[in-house]
């Protein structure tokens, strides 16, 4: 489970992210959405222990969650909005390494290689790679370990239809195996066809949307549409 | 397992790869200026074996271990700039080892790896520049490699991004500000360049020799030239909204000639006013200070599209040998400087267009 206890992220720019007061239970798979700059991105930094807060405190399956937490970290899966790879390793090397790190075999590089379609390419540079093919590699960096609690930043951005599914099907498959996944996204209907639970973010507070649960697709979509222009 | 080998070992086979990638067309590059490189000494061999035997041995030898020592210095910031880039750039093997939930302590002893073998190349250089520059590498050398590679290192580079300015919105003034509050290689050089020109009038005094102050203001125009190439390299990248705005090639480079052409008259005005003021040299060995000093400048906005314009190193080459050439043919006939507005406009016509496709 994640559990957020008054967690407070502050900017001197003015900026402040909570006070949060929220549980998610293993194995949910969570839409985040929200306008550009609410703070979705800061939060999910807090969460993964890549940036420390200010107050309160975040906690995984009872473990308090911070940049020093190398353990847990390691057992969850990350991909960033901007997810910056090195230029100039290779797909095939930067699996194996990452295998390495998290002690998988070779079989684990492979099955991804494959998965994400990189067999074409997995020796090429990624500075010669397009955008949605470093992101599938970042994709496949943040789940090769079939992490415990894993967070996409805008994973959908850059993903043809093909790699779209793949992924849905991966974060469906996820839920099924009680692994929970937490993603932000700006497309109403993806979210609406793989997550049971959504929440706003907006000015830096959280809000859920409960009535989510019993709908069904395209009311789950029309749902957010009237959240997000409800005020204008 | 132990991160660090891993580690080091993939980042330094994509330093590799990084060079190996390109090396057909860099070398082709490299084979080309060296090709012109060596026909120019050639041809100019005699005319530069006079000019030099009127210096003295004692200045040769100083002039020969100061180029040395200065070799020394600007390689090891250059590697530890290229070390600096590996360890903190956003695209670092680091960011990764932080979130895949590598410890503190591993990801310090990847770093300090990485230092180490940096150091080592550093300090290896230093026998290629004493062959260069037939200089024992003495303690001296190897202290100062060291020490700039270290301070260098450990130095944090404070970005100006507190600086707020309201800019009025034209392009000129855009890239004004990227250029004097941004841009910090950019910013180093032309700083370097205008330090330079003050320092030309003022070694003047003292070195009343025609030709090396005429070289020393060839170098000040280089090193501005420099600072100018750098900048455009960073501006093209992020062009891209001003080209879906309507942006013209013709806009684009008149904008930066306006940029070039002051400071190419602030280095031409620094160096030529004082030399004149301030060495009893004729004047008539003197004439062609200002444009020794500031054509390179001018020339920067008609030259860098010539090949790639994003490539700064590929432009420093360029303009290089462009100095080399018309440098020296400066110095030894007024014809050349009446020849730069025709280069420039020829330059500028080849060009035309390459904006959109850079």
């Amino acid at each position: 489970m994640l559990k957020l206890d008054q967690l407070t992220k502050s900017f001197k720019e003015g900026f402040t992210l909570g006070p949060l007061n929220i549980s998610i239970d293993s194995g949910a798979t969570v839409a985040l959405f929200g306008k550009n700059g609410a703070g979705k991105s800061t939060l999910f930094s807090v969460i993964t222990g890549n940036a420390d807060r200010t107050s309160g405190q975040a906690f995984w399956n009872g473990q308090k969650i911070s940049p020093e937490a190398v353990e847990l970290k390691s057992r969850m899966g990350y991909l960033p909005q901007d997810s910056d790879l090195p230029h100039w390793v290779t797909p095939e090397e930067i699996l194996s390494w990452a295998a390495k790190l998290h002690r998988l075999g070779e079989d684990a590089v492979q099955h991804n290689i494959e998965i994400w379609d990189a067999l074409e390419w997995k020796d090429k540079p990624l500075s010669r790679c397009s955008h949605g093919m470093q992101k599938r590699i970042g994709l496949a960096l943040a789940t090769m370990h079939n992490p415990d609690l894993l967070i996409l930043d805008e994973a959908f951005n850059a993903l043809d239809i093909y790699h779209t599914r793949t992924l849905e099907n991966l974060i469906r498959k996820r839920g099924q195996c009680k692994l929970t996944t937490i993603l932000s996204t700006h497309t109403p209907l993806i979210a609406a066809n793989i997550c049971d639970q959504a929440w706003i973010m907006e000015g830096g507070k959280l809000q859920d949307i409960p009535e989510w649960r019993g709908l069904s697709l395209e009311p789950r979509a029309q749902l957010i549409e009237e959240k997000f222009f409800a005020k204008k | 397992m132990s991160l660090i080998k891993p580690t080091v070992i993939l980042i330094l086979r994509t330093q590799v790869r990084k060079i190996w990638w390109n090396f057909e067309q860099n070398f082709t590059l490299l084979l080309s200026a060296a090709a012109l490189v060596s026909l120019f000494v050639y041809i100019l061999k005699d005319f530069a074996t006079s000019e030099l035997s009127k210096f003295s041995p004692e200045w040769m030898a100083l002039g020969l271990r100061s180029s040395f020592y200065l070799g020394v210095f600007c390689t090891s910031l250059v590697i530890a700039r290229q070390v600096r880039k590996i360890l903190d750039s956003q695209d670092s093997f680091q960011s990764i080892l932080y979130r895949i939930g590598a410890s503190s302590r591993d990801v310090a002893k990847i770093r300090q790896a990485l230092a180490i073998v940096g150091f080592a190349v550093s300090i290896s250089f230093i026998y290629f520049l004493s062959l260069v520059f037939k200089q024992e590498p003495s303690v001296l050398a190897y202290l100062l490699a060291s020490i700039c590679y270290l301070i260098s290192l450990a130095v944090q580079i404070r970005r100006n991004e507190s600086h707020v300015k309201k800019y009025s919105g034209t392009i000129v003034d855009w890239r004004r500000h990227q250029l004097l509050h941004r841009s910090i290689p950019g910013k180093g050089l032309l700083r370097l360049g205008v330090a330079g020109a003050i320092a030309v009038p003022i070694s003047a005094i003292f070195i009343k020799t025609a030709t090396l102050i005429q070289l020393s203001s060839l170098a000040v125009g280089l090193v501005t030239s420099f600072g100018l190439v750098q900048a455009i390299a960073a501006d093209l990248p992020n062009s891209w909204f001003e080209k879906q705005g309507g942006l013209t090639h013709d806009q684009w480079q008149k904008s930066w000639q306006v940029i070039a052409n002051t400071f190419a008259l602030t280095i031409a005005t620094i160096c030529s006013f004082s030399v004149v003021w301030l060495t009893d040299l004729p004047p008539q060995e003197l004439w062609n200070i200002p444009f020794l000093a500031g054509f390179l400048p001018w020339l920067v906005p008609s030259l860098a599209l010539q090949i790639d314009g994003r490539s700064q190193n590929l432009n420093i080459i360029v303009m290089v040998l462009t100095g080399l050439f018309l440098g020296t043919a400066m110095m030894a006939t007024p014809w050349v400087a009446i020849a730069l507005p025709i280069i420039k406009s020829q330059a500028s016509q080849y060009q035309s267009g390459r904006y959109f496709r850079a």
